[in-house]
């Protein structure tokens, strides 16, 4: 057993040499941060099934970077701007039934992840070096100032999810009780795509925008498989968003992954491990459960 | 409320609901139109008709939730100035039965409106969740998952939300169809216990056996009014012909509904 004090020792140095330098301080402090908020609020996407939704907020994120970029401005107040006015075209649109919730949502969506790619497209030498960086998200290169900014945003969004528990909970179990218990219903949903705009900004740092739906629906989508709760489904995803983006910034460090890329995988195991292993929900428990129901 | 004169005689002809000339359209195509009814306060309405006939539609459209023409008063009030006095029961299948909430908490949902200044449950709230979970015979689930839930359960979670909701009006949508004999007679012994609480009940069912034993008033509709009254007066041989068309047959003497037939096979 000689072995094991070696390999304590290694798996010291892999965790604390990084910890030498602050900017990996703040990639796991944004970590932490964008690893609570995205689960959080991405339990009301699992519930509501509204991943899809999350990931073309996400994308049409990209022309508001890209106009920022271009008048030299601060890249988050772009995208800032950008996720409001994304929130509310969006709740303008699912409000009057013209066309299909989906369709509605594919066509905004793409339309303008194609503007941001033409804007920063004509950006020549930027869109090189920066372009993987919004893409995809670098973890590694959150500055003093940025850590700030999403330490602000996550409280703020967290206070209202807090807030509006109640209300957001109705909305999402039973909307027509909403309407008959005079819940603004309307306001309470601008408010929740409102909500998660800001938490799409605030991931942008760690995740970018191609990757910000898998933060938002990955650990909820394990947590849901655990928990039988809602506050206990937060809870749950929260651990599991912050266990991959700290995974996820180390990855980044030693073996120079992609950020974003490295957290959703390891959300993704995560969320595979309960999908296989929770208890009665899980595929091998219902497996077991079903022989020995059989063989009884 | 208007509180009737002393002259009147008592359950009033104080219209609770007053529907008049209501209408709702989906894409046009009227699914009821010009539905002109008064429900007295306090009484237990049947709303029948055959499949399609807009009993949902109607309810809907009462509770604000179809755009409509014409006019819906409650207590002779439009319907969006009172607080939350209409508990509606919905169809099970209207709610995604997995979500991640327990038998109380769906109780306690019926609650929101009435919570105080802090938006958190107050004594009176557990208080109000406690009664209607005992009074539905479901207090021994308040800390199950609704997923673990069978279809009779779910139907007395939905009614025991509606009773805390503690309304003056309750719209209870098919709430006979598909539940089990003792889910079924709960929800009879609760509309008479309402009934004698001076809640307004008005319930959809296809059932007609149930809506003439059970009920004081029936309205008949399909797409419009058929008729409205003393199920007595209502449930003619004609009024019901007309109201299920087709689907009617004649067997010795006793009148049969078929709702399997269906008209657009016959067109």
């Amino acid at each position: 057993m000689a072995w094991i004090p070696h390999a304590l020792h290694f798996l010291a140095t892999f965790i604390r040499e990084p910890l030498q330098y602050s900017f990996m301080v703040r990639a796991l402090l944004a970590g932490v941060i964008v690893g609570v908020l995205c689960a959080v609020i991405g339990c009301y996407v699992v519930l509501r099934s509204m991943a899809f939704l999350g990931d073309a907020m996400a994308h049409a994120i990209l022309p508001g970077v890209a106009v920022a970029c271009l008048l030299g401005k601060d890249l988050a107040y772009g995208a800032l701007a950008a996720a409001l006015a994304v929130a509310l075209g969006l709740s303008f649109f699912t409000r009057r039934g013209a066309v299909k919730e989906d369709t509605a949502i594919g066509i905004l969506f793409a339309g303008a992840f194609s503007l941001g790619v033409a804007l920063i497209s004509t950006m020549k030498s930027y869109a090189a070096r920066n372009l993987t960086e919004i893409l995809f998200g670098n973890i590694l290169g959150v500055g003093p100032k940025d850590l700030w900014r999403l330490g602000i945003l996550a409280v703020l969004v967290l206070a209202a999810i807090l807030v509006f528990y109640r209300e957001f909970l109705v909305i999402s179990f039973d909307p027509i009780l909403a309407l008959t218990l005079k819940l603004k219903k309307d306001r309470l949903q601008l408010l929740m795509f409102v909500l998660l705009a800001l938490t799409i900004v605030v991931s942008l740092q760690t995740v970018g925008v191609g990757l910000a739906a898998g933060m938002l629906v990955t650990p909820g989508a394990a947590a849901y498989l655990l928990a039988r709760r809602l506050p206990r489904m937060m809870l749950t995803a929260a651990v599991i968003g912050v266990i991959s983006s700290v995974v996820g910034a180390y990855a980044s460090y030693w073996f120079d992954v992609a950020s974003g890329a490295a957290i959703v995988l390891a959300a993704t195991v995560i969320f595979l491990m309960a999908f296989l292993f929770a208890p009665g929900r899980g595929l091998v428990w219902q497996r077991a459960s079903g022989r020995k129901a059989r063989r009884g | 409320m208007k509180a009737p004169a002393m002259t009147e005689p008592l359950a009033a002809e104080t219209a609770m609901i007053e529907l008049e000339g209501l209408t709702v359209a989906y894409n046009g195509k009227p699914a009821i139109e010009d539905v002109n009814v008064q429900i007295p306060a306090g009484e237990r309405v049947a709303l029948v008709g055959p499949n399609g006939a807009g009993k949902s539609t109607l309810f809907k459209a009462i509770i604000g939730l179809l755009p409509y023409q014409g006019c819906v008063l409650i207590h002779g009030l439009p319907y969006g100035d009172h607080q939350d006095c209409v508990a509606y029961v919905p169809q099970r299948e209207e709610v995604d039965w997995r979500f991640p909430v327990t038998v109380s908490d769906v109780v306690m949902m019926g609650r929101y409106g009435r919570y105080g200044r802090l938006r958190w449950p107050r004594r009176e709230d557990k208080d109000a969740v406690a009664r209607s979970l005992e009074e539905m015979g479901i207090a021994d689930l308040s800390d199950r998952s609704i997923s673990t839930l069978s279809g009779g359960q779910q139907q007395r979670v939905f009614l025991a939300r509606a009773l805390a909701q503690d309304p003056h009006v309750i719209l209870l949508d098919e709430p006979f169809t598909g539940v089990d004999v003792p889910t079924r007679t709960a929800t009879l012994v609760l509309l008479e216990r309402l009934h004698g609480r001076g809640v307004t009940v008005f319930a959809s069912t296809h059932d007609l056996d149930l809506a003439a034993s059970q009920f004081e008033r029936v309205l008949l509709i399909n797409g419009r009014v058929v008729a409205c009254g003393r199920p007595a007066e209502v449930f003619t041989r004609e009024n019901v012909a007309r109201a299920f068309q087709g689907k009617i047959l004649m067997v010795g003497g006793a009148m049969v509904v078929d709702h399997c037939y269906s008209p657009h096979l016959h067109e």
